[in-house]
């Protein structure tokens, strides 16, 4: 306990420069992001009467296309060095970010398993870019290239400070959740909801709002502790 | 440690081989659960079935056997008050055609392809010359227990032993018989099944064999080329056309295959040519004709069958006459069961309907004929054909009834008597009743009142509910016998379990664990994995598809490995970053290269044609001809030694004992080769079923015997490697070596068996797999504890699993089968097969026994004693099961053929969905054997020596 109190003492100022954003703004971002999710859906099944059962490559790509702006234009806000880099400059890096991603994550899910056919190429495709906005998208927005945080975030999975968790957990819990979701695929229950990639999309959407709300609690508990050892 | 739990040597034999013993037991006990014996009648239904059941008829039955058949005819037709509506029956078995094919699913119509494809069977459906039912089969989907539904009505279990031991004959009351009873002529052509399952009923026949599973042209055309001849003679009564073709482009190229609208073109015209001429023999002969085209089963997407799908049970049930149906009956109410053929044709012909049956009547059939037989059948025969179903059904329900008799039971309506042989008696006796009075009032009966039609009603309410009851009552288990069974399983797994625990308090494994850091993702992957698999246990449909499940996790692994890779990369000082950076790349670039393997792996097994014509290798095969892929092969196989030799030359034993090993192996591939060579020559000469045979039997049984000696030189060795005074940790790290050993020789022989059975464009995957093995993920954790030695063997456990793609069991028994299926001897492939399946414990043991040779050292002779009765008590497993299962394996022999001939294992799938039981069975023994494994990691080993087997691999065309 000692150790690791001693050690987030020292995490907290060797990383002095990370930002801390309050509880207020995280549970903002999460609402704004999570509204952009629902919106999107939304609109696809109001406006384009598209439902993601039936024709899920549109619908994906509509959901993916809004929750990006959303993400990009919100996370930006949040970005590092706030001096030297404008928000301009983290808005392109999301933007890049995007395919980036969206090529991760595709490799990812074929190695899983998911089906190599043209006829799922297009399906894939905008899978991988909505998986992109929800695990690469924030995490490049606000880190740009900088090597050492990607690495604590996505391969240690050591956050620190609520920026890093508005990031982490909601990217761990998409892909845990994708990676649940793939679980009913090859069962004999002949639905239609258990094809590529509508399962794994609603894991992965599941995942990724566990991961903001567990990410909203924890920053909540970290301010206040905080603001406990402060006083 | 006190003196009491020390392991004495004949402590140690006693307490394993009571283990085997018990668990022996345990299984036979599950088997005998698993597959009952279910009561059947025996006999041939005969005068009697005119009769109530409970009137007295045994003098008819002396009658029946020494009549005439065409008395025997006569009086039936006098007794029935039926008279045979047809004389004549073409019975056109399309193989594995759907029957949404013809008749479209939900009221829909059928796909327009198909359609088209189909004119004539469409207008002959459009006209109402022809009547159209979705006929449900039970599973399993194959072939022959369909065509045994078919004739018999009955639904068999998977396993008829006590009726049917070790002969494919049919024995039991069936139509067939029936018809040659009465004296009827008979033909068949097609496919030789019938051939087997009724030998010497047909007067004429020309069987073809599903032997050639890419032939799809040849196969009908060896049965139309008769049909001329055929159509115009007028001395048959019963002419049987079985199609394969249809089935066959199912399994080459899926439901959709480019194939099969010509397929069904070719159906079509036969379909015409028969019906034109039952047209005209009409104006000659006078005859009445009835063209009856089923199919014996669906088919999935892929083409496959075997399964309960809808898919694979939606087979065709079409009636077409030359007279018209007066009404065509609604897509949704068409749907019947296929059992329900054998009673319709049964009461169609006048002949008695087999004994066993538990379809009900197809009223529509009869009722829906038009004019010249309308009045008449709708006034008496309507009810009295329903009254003869029932009679028949009701001599069934009494084989289920405690007292005899139907008339004993007081049966107050709504009394609340539940389902059951009782309630069905009473809802007979109240149809028999309104039957009784409404023949009493002669004068005032009529076909339009409502007395009519509630004695209908009736008699439907009590068919149909007896039928669900008497199909579903051939499915039940004994709870009793199977929860002994599983009791006397886990009983043995706690000995052997108590065993391990017995040695870790010796090795203390305790300390070797705190070796390792804990709490790694990977390694509680792995136990959540087991677990999760273990638990897959419990469902079919996780069992169904475990390859995926399988797959998935061992990419999840390896994901989660890289994960881990990456971690290392900058995660040290700036000092060592270089070197380390070097290293880890180097390691990352292993990951990447298994994880590109597995995307390769899994691209060609998902969609084969596609790769086919797009992936190099394939490409450059079929570009450059068949003659270097000879060479290609050679290649492959040197490659594979190399490989072999130096993976096994870095495992740390003894040098000559590694040479000796080697030797081994080499031997073995000096065997083996050459004859798949001239195999592979003589695949492209032409075939030679024995020959073949010869070759396979060869392979194995060297592959056997080479398999056995090395492991006991391994071993052997590795006892005499070790001093008696060593460490426990010593001991502890010689036999995670040792175990490695075994794990490397059996996968080396499992690629060496693959390489006699996959296709020739499959060849290059089998170095992959091997590269795949080869690089384990000890490379990644580096050090030498348990935990490593654990993660390797999950993962070449799999990796095989994942080239293997199916069932342990399914593998073994094609693979044994191969064996079986051309020597008369199945029983001698049937302990085969169960030996290899038993061959888990061997290896556990095997390896329990390494593990504390140091021991034994001293007194070599009790290791022997040991390893001889635990062999014994295997073979004697084996053959027990062997009789059980004995049956079985008739069902898949076709498909095995088939397998041997393609040499792809495509077909697998198929033998694995049938025998879905016995795989639940079986596994059952490693599962439960797993638990164990979970409580002590490292023995999932045997599990890794369960598998010596092939993957399937589909390949479309070419």
């Amino acid at each position: 306990m000692q150790q690791q109190v001693q050690q987030s003492k020292a995490s907290e100022t060797k990383y002095a420069a990370v930002s801390f954003a309050s509880p207020l703004k995280v549970l903002l971002l999460h609402l704004t992001c999570g509204l952009g999710l629902v919106s999107g859906f939304w609109l696809a099944l109001n406006y384009y009467s598209l439902t993601l059962v039936d024709n899920s490559a549109q619908t994906l790509g509509i959901v993916w296309a809004l929750e990006a702006a959303v993400v990009i234009l919100v996370y930006s806000l949040f970005r590092h060095n706030p001096d030297q880099c404008s928000y301009v400059k983290a808005i392109a890096r999301g933007l890049l970010g995007l395919p980036v991603g969206a090529v991760v994550n595709a490799l990812g899910a074929i190695v899983l398993g998911a089906p190599l056919g043209i006829q799922h190429f297009k399906k894939t495709v905008h899978w991988s870019l909505l998986m992109s906005v929800f695990t690469f998208v924030p995490a490049a927005s606000v880190f740009g290239s900088s090597w050492t945080d990607w690495h604590r975030i996505f391969a240690h999975t050591k956050p620190i400070g609520s920026t890093d968790f508005m990031i982490c957990l909601p990217a761990h819990g998409a892909v845990i959740g994708a990676w649940f979701g793939a679980w009913p695929m090859p069962l004999d229950w002949e639905r239609p909801w258990q094809e590529w990639p509508i399962c794994v999309t609603y894991g992965a959407i599941l995942g990724y709002l566990v991961g903001m709300v567990v990410s909203f609690g924890l920053s909540a508990f970290h301010n206040r502790r905080l603001q406990v050892k402060r006083d | 440690m006190s003196k009491n739990h020390s392991l004495t040597c004949a402590k140690l034999t006693l307490f394993t081989v009571s283990a085997v013993m018990i668990q022996i037991i345990g299984l036979f006990l599950f088997i005998m659960g698993f597959f009952p014996v279910k009561p059947t009648l025996s006999g041939i239904s005969g005068l009697e079935s005119f009769y109530p059941p409970d009137s007295d008829s045994t003098d008819y039955a002396q009658n029946t056997s020494t009549l005439p058949p065409e008395k025997l005819k006569s009086l039936y037709q006098e007794l029935s008050g039926v008279p045979p509506l047809f004389d004549r029956l073409i019975l056109m078995v399309i193989d594995g055609l759907p029957a949404e094919f013809v008749l479209g699913k939900d009221g829909k119509p059928p796909p327009k392809a198909f359609m088209e494809a189909m004119p004539y069977t469409q207008s002959l459906l459009a006209r109402g010359l022809a009547i159209g039912y979705h006929a449900k089969a039970a599973p399993p989907t194959v072939t022959m227990p369909r065509l045994k539904a078919m004739v018999s009505g009955a639904i068999g279990g998977f396993l008829d032993v006590a009726s049917n031991f070790n002969t494919q004959a049919f024995l039991d009351d069936n139509l067939i018989a029936q018809f040659l009873k009465i004296g009827w002529k008979m033909v068949m052509l097609g496919d030789e099944t019938w051939l087997k399952l009724f030998p010497n009923m047909f007067s004429r026949h020309d069987g073809v064999s599903s032997f050639f599973v890419k032939d799809t042209i040849q196969v009908d055309y060896n049965v139309s080329r008769h049909l001329t001849n055929e159509l115009s003679s007028p001395d048959w009564d019963l002419l049987i056309l079985h199609y394969l073709g249809l089935d066959h482009v199912g399994h080459i190229g899926g439901r959709n295959s480019i194939l099969m609208a010509p397929k069904l073109m070719e159906m079509d015209e036969v379909i015409k040519r028969i019906h034109s001429s039952i047209t005209k023999t009409q104006e000659i002969y006078q005859g009445r004709t009835l063209l009856m085209i089923v199919s014996d089963h669906g088919m999935t997407e892929a083409g496959n069958h075997g399964g309960s799908s809808y898919e694979e049970t939606d087979s065709l049930a079409l009636f077409a006459t030359e007279q018209k149906y007066i009404y065509i009956v609604h897509h949704d109410k068409s749907w019947k069961k296929q059992v329900d053929i054998a009673s319709t044709l049964a009461l169609l012909f006048g002949v008695p309907i087999p004994k066993n049956n538990v379809g009900t009547v197809m009223a529509e059939v009869f009722a829906s004929l038009e004019e010249k037989h309308k009045i008449w059948i709708l006034t008496i025969d309507m009810l009295m054909i329903l009254e003869l179903n029932s009679w028949q059904l009701l001599r069934l329900l009494q084989t289920h009834l405690t007292e005899s008799g139907c008339g004993r039971f007081a049966c107050e309506s709504g009394s609340g008597i539940e389902d059951g042989p009782e309630k069905f008696c009473c809802s007979y006796l109240d149809a028999a009743a309104l039957h009784e009075s409404w023949k009493s009032k002669k004068s005032s009966r009529s076909i339009h009142g409502d007395d009519y039609r509630s004695i209908v009603l009736a008699y439907h309410d009590f068919l149909r509910t007896t039928s669900k009851w008497l199909s579903s009552r051939s499915t039940d288990k004994p709870v009793g016998l199977l929860a002994s069974g599983i009791a006397a399983m886990l009983l043995s797994c706690l000995g052997l379990m108590s065993l391990v625990f017995l040695f870790g308090q010796e090795v203390d494994f305790k300390k070797s664990l705190h070796l390792s850091h804990k709490g790694h993702l990977d390694e509680i992957f792995i136990v959540a994995t087991i677990f999760v698999l273990i638990l897959g246990m419990g469902s079919s449909s996780m069992i169904e598809e475990e390859q995926y499940i399988w797959h998935f996790m061992t990419s999840s692994m390896y994901l989660i490995l890289l994960r881990r890779t990456i971690q290392t990369i900058t995660s040290c000082s700036h000092l060592a970053y270089y070197i380390i950076g070097i290293l880890s790349l180097h390691l990352l670039s292993l990951v990447l290269v298994v994880i590109i393997y597995c995307i390769y792996v899994i691209g060609w097994f998902q969609n084969p044609s596609w790769l086919l014509h797009y992936t190099f290798i394939s490409h450059v095969q079929i570009m450059i001809g068949k003659a270097f892929i000879f060479l290609f092969e050679l290649d492959y196989c040197i490659l594979f030694y190399l490989l072999f030799i130096v993976e096994f030359m870095a495992t740390s034993i003894r040098r000559s004992n590694q040479l000796s090993v080697s030797f081994q192996v080499y031997n073995c591939s000096h065997f083996v080769l050459p004859s798949l060579f001239v195999y592979q020559h003589r695949r492209k000469m032409g075939l030679s079923p024995r020959y073949l045979s010869t070759i396979a039997r060869n392979f194995f049984t060297i592959l056997n015997f080479h398999l056995i000696f090395s492991l006991l030189i391994l071993t052997i060795s590795f006892s005499s490697n070790i001093h008696v005074t060593s460490a426990a940790h010593l001991k502890f790290l010689k036999f995670n070596k040792s175990s490695k050993m075994v794990a490397t020789l059996y996968h080396a022989i499992g690629v060496i068996s693959m390489l006699g059975y996959s296709q020739s464009l499959n060849t290059h995957l089998l170095i992959f797999i091997y590269i795949f093995l080869v690089s384990n993920p000890s490379y990644f954790c580096g050090t030498d504890n348990q935990v490593t030695n654990f993660i390797d063997l999950l993962m070449k456990l799999t990796g095989t699993r994942m080239r293997r793609g199916t069932n342990p069991l399914a593998s073994y028994i094609v693979i044994d089968n191969l064996i079986s299926c051309f020597s008369k001897t199945s029983i001698l492939g049937g302990i085969y097969d169960n030996r290899k399946t038993f061959v888990s414990y061997i290896i556990i043991l095997i390896n329990l026994y390494s593990m504390t040779f140091c021991r034994l050292l001293n007194n070599i002779w009790w290791y022997l004693a040991y390893f001889v009765s635990v062999e014994i008590l295997n073979h004697l497993a084996a053959i027990y099961c062997t009789f059980l299962l004995l049956n079985y394996h008739n069902v898949c022999k076709m498909y095995v053929k088939i397998c041997v001939v393609c040499e792809n294992m495509c077909m697998c799938e198929n033998v694995y969905s049938v025998c879905k039981m016995c795989v639940v069975l079986c596994e059952n023994v490693c599962s439960v054997c797993e638990i164990c494994v979970v409580c002590v990691k490292y023995v999932k080993i045997c599990v890794v020596c369960k598998i010596l087997c092939v993957k399937y691999v589909k390949i479309c065309g070419v």
